[in-house]
């Protein structure tokens, strides 16, 4: 008989499960969720006693596997250089076993503490629920190119270690992939298509970002109503943009584009949607090591500390520009904490969490630095009057919260307004040439978020009436938009966007062609990441240069460029054999670029496609299989 | 030999929880085979009794709808070719077999005035829906080889009515949709869509109530007792 109380016993049971359903068709998928998802983080937090609260053991077991299971995956294949479902399985089970023998002689004990509010649960399943019905319904995922590009990055990640860009085959693969990596575990150890998993993130990385969310409101404030807020601003959003343009008599509409910070409504609550698979996975850590900074100020346990400093750790290899972030915010918040005196110099070995990543992926891959900026700063007038008034125009309600927050609360004050004053200033003091919604944007609006659901919970003890008006006053803010976005979605998906060509082609490739096969493409064809990255799955010689050029040097990737350009210019059977053996090209894509192109040059796409054989044509795309004659 | 003591109060939601998606889940892979055998047996009373195709005829008057069966269909269809459809508002529901002879990637397209839609398997293949002109749309679809049940269909809702249907095989000939009739064809539909129904039954199921279960056995609220009941 297993005994829940023995913990040996019952984690062997529960290992033996998830290898079993591995091995059973209808239920493989869950089984790799189980083993990748789950276990590494429940042994750790049962081992540790990391939580007392079930439901933050809950989420914290889901967060922490997240973090832990790429790195306890990735020795193995990169010492045999190869990603294979024995080599994943062996390394989990390794690890949650050695995490079994070290419960040796000890028992099970509980979680007997109960200090959430009895709606976060059914909130966090009817949010996740929501997200996971919205998604298998319209069957839209996320809306914009780069996510074929990741896509292209995940199944490249669960084929080859090490990876090689899926936009450029010859190259490492420099991107920060780690948290890719764990989607590309479930693709090949579930066995389901990445369109599946990519359905599936979303609603797991929103229940572990928003309990996250409650957890460190809880920890720092202890209001429970606070915690609820949060979810509210971070679920549903704060647009409050449309209200003042509405007061101003230019149209009551919620969903509409009024300047260029179009994204940013995408970032208010539709980021559980939209950024499932990117902007939360990036953020996590950092939340994980937040929370535990604030718990080992509060009870000075040292686990605490060195998992805060972990998740910090492994955060740079999940985003190194969302560390730098933190970073930011923690260098502010100590500052705050040197002119209060209490100052605590273990808190400086923070600034070293980036040496693991430091000396391993970034020494090995070697990144260059982007040609663009990360981050500029820019003091003039005008540039900070816009900032400002994009700043205050799309958190309007927010501010206001955040700033009585600030005002009538001490741990607010104390815990979130440096985290949230430094990327105010961010904001407005300056732009990212690269990805600033995705790098400063999103993270400021996680802080003055909370902040400003602290202040709202200060409402509670405020006149009944008054209570309610102001209740009613948010909801009516955030809701419209939030409504707005998910109609206007539902209208026009990410699928509904492709062409049939594309589509056609893409389905073409995938289901013909090796999976380890590489596509010659003109540079900068809309083909490239849609067709044949995202639909079709396979690698490309050189596709877009708006990826690439933040890893290398942009000689490097206009030589790269020319010597496709020069592929497709000579069409002399040596020239061409020479290209296709040094980037060991299988296919040949012959799109409406390449056929305007090859024409321009006075040749035709004809003469050019008759040394090589078609294996598919439609309207305007023909595909062409270099044989192996061609390559000797 | 190890035996799992089940909570007791769990017990029943435990078996439910279990039990529910294996049954949906079964279900969901039975329907379409006895879909499939269903086509199989109207290719075969086809093949002895040769007929024409037969569809659902709904004609949308200012007063009512009026919903007839009509036989020997063909195609391309038009108001002036066959004034069965001679009317300005109507949706015609078509069941019918395609015989593929070779696996591989098809063309699989419509010409319509206005909307036509078509679904293979269950699964639409093809959306030309909207009110437009004669327009031409087409799909790369893979078939295996062997009967294909196809389900179209098309919608006038004003003017013109034209509706035409072709492929274009692996070899690259374009001709229009060998379409055999099929008998069984509302029925089996019917069976793909239920298999579907059952399928999401289970996986939302899955979804919902697994964590619900795990959830107190995996975290139980005091230290688990020696007996294996968490208290």
């Amino acid at each position: 008989m297993i005994s829940l109380a023995q913990p040996i016993p019952f984690y062997l049971l529960l290992l033996f499960s998830a290898n079993l359903g591995l091995f059973l068709p209808p239920i493989r998928f869950l089984a790799a969720l189980f083993l990748v998802f789950f276990l590494p983080g429940y042994v750790l937090v049962e081992r540790y006693s990391l939580w007392k609260n079930p439901l933050f053991a809950v989420v914290g077991a889901l967060g922490l596997s997240f973090l832990l299971s790429p790195f306890i995956t990735l020795p193995g294949c990169i010492i045999f250089q190869k990603v294979n479902t024995f080599l994943l399985i062996v390394s989990l089970d390794l690890f949650v076993l050695g995490f079994i023998w070290s419960s040796k002689g000890k028992e099970r004990k509980g979680y007997p503490e109960k200090n959430h509010s009895p709606l976060l649960f059914p909130l966090l399943m009817l949010i996740c629920a929501w997200v996971f019905v919205y998604l298998d319904i319209t069957k839209s995922g996320p809306y914009c190119d780069d996510w074929t590009y990741l896509f292209g990055i995940v199944k490249e990640l669960s084929r080859n270690m090490p990876p090689h860009d899926p936009e450029a085959s010859s190259l490492t693969l420099k991107y920060p992939w780690f948290f890719y990596f764990n989607y590309a575990l479930i693709h090949r150890l579930g066995g389901n298509s990445l369109w599946k998993i990519f359905d599936l993130v979303p609603p797991m990385m929103g229940f572990i970002f928003l309990g996250l969310a409650y957890m460190i409101i809880l920890q720092a404030t202890k209001s429970k109503g606070a915690g609820l807020g949060a979810i509210l601003f971070l679920a549903l959003g704060r647009e409050s943009a449309w209200i003042l343009h509405g007061i101003q008599g230019l149209g009551w509409r919620p969903f509409v584009a009024y300047d260029s910070w179009l994204d940013l409504q995408i970032f208010s609550g539709f980021s559980l949607l939209w950024g499932g698979w990117y902007l939360l996975p990036s953020m996590v850590p950092f939340l994980f090591s937040w929370f535990f900074l604030i718990r080992y100020h509060q009870e000075q346990q040292p686990k605490d500390y060195w998992f805060s400093w972990g998740t910090c750790a492994a955060g740079c290899f999940f985003h190194p520009a969302y560390y730098l972030g933190f970073m930011l915010g923690f260098s502010c918040w100590l500052l705050f904490q040197w002119a209060r005196k209490r100052f605590d110099p273990w808190l400086l070995l923070f600034y070293f969490a980036f040496f693991p990543y430091f000396l391993t992926f970034f020494f090995y891959t070697r990144p260059l630095t982007p040609s663009s900026p990360i981050y500029q700063f820019q003091f003039d007038k005008k540039s900070i009057i816009d900032a400002l008034r994009h700043w205050g125009w799309h958190n309007g309600l927010v501010i206001f919260l955040a700033a009585w927050a600030s005002i009538v609360s001490r741990e607010a004050r104390f815990w979130i307004l440096p985290f949230a004053l430094t990327f105010a200033f961010l904001l407005i003091f300056g732009r990212g040439g690269i990805n600033h919604h995705s790098h400063v944007v999103f993270p400021g609006i996680i802080y003055l978020s909370l902040l400003g659901a602290v202040g709202l919970a200060a409402f509670r003890k405020s006149p009944f009436l008054l209570r309610i008006l102001i209740i009613t006053l948010v909801l009516t803010m955030i809701t419209p938009p939030f409504v707005s976005q998910v109609a206007f979605r539902l209208k026009t998906s990410w699928v509904g966007f492709l062409e049939p060509e594309q589509k056609a082609a893409g389905e073409f490739i995938r289901a013909t062609t090796d999976e380890n096969s590489t596509f010659v493409i003109f540079p900068e064809s809309k083909f490239s990441i849609d067709c044949i990255e995202g639909l079709g799955e396979r690698k490309v010689v050189f596709g877009w240069q708006f990826h690439l050029d933040r890893y290398e040097s942009l000689e490097k990737i206009h030589k790269r460029a020319r010597e496709v350009i020069g592929f497709y210019k000579n069409s002399n059977p040596e020239t061409q054999k020479d290209f296709v053996r040094k980037y060991r090209v299988d296919y040949i894509f012959l799109g409406p670029d390449e056929v305007t192109f090859i024409q321009k040059n006075g040749a035709e796409a004809t003469l050019f496609a008759k040394n090589f054989r078609s294996v598919y044509k439609s309207q305007s795309v023909q595909i062409l299989k270099i044989d192996d004659d061609h390559r000797l | 030999m190890m035996k799992i003591r089940l909570p007791k109060k769990k017990r029943l939601w435990i078996v439910l929880a279990i039990t529910v998606p294996v049954i949906c889940w079964s279900i969901s892979e039975i329907l379409p085979l006895i879909a499939s055998a269903l086509n199989r047996q109207g290719y075969q009373v086809v093949r002895r009794e040769p007929s024409g195709l037969s569809g659902i005829l709904t004609i949308r008057k200012k007063e009512a709808l009026e919903r007839k069966t009509v036989k020997d269909i063909r195609f391309p269809l038009t108001r002036t070719s066959d004034p069965r459809f001679d009317h300005d508002r109507f949706t015609l529901k078509l069941y019918g077999l395609l015989d593929v002879e070779r696996a591989g990637f098809y063309w699989v397209g419509s010409e319509s005035d206005d909307g036509s839609w078509i679904r293979l398997k269950g699964d639409k293949i093809l959306d030309n829906g909207g009110l437009h002109s004669r327009e031409t749309k087409m799909n790369l679809i893979h078939m295996d080889k062997g009967l294909q049940s196809i389900e179209l269909r098309y919608e006038n809702q004003m003017g013109e009515a034209y509706l035409d249907l072709f492929w274009v095989t692996p070899e690259g000939t374009r001709s229009p949709l060998p379409l055999l009739p099929n008998p069984w064809g509302r029925v089996s539909a019917g069976l793909l869509w239920t298999a579907f129904l059952f399928f999401k039954i289970a996986q939302y199921w899955v979804f919902f109530t697994l964590p619900l279960l795990l959830y107190p056995i995996l975290f139980p609220v005091n230290k688990p007792n020696s007996n294996g009941s968490a208290a």
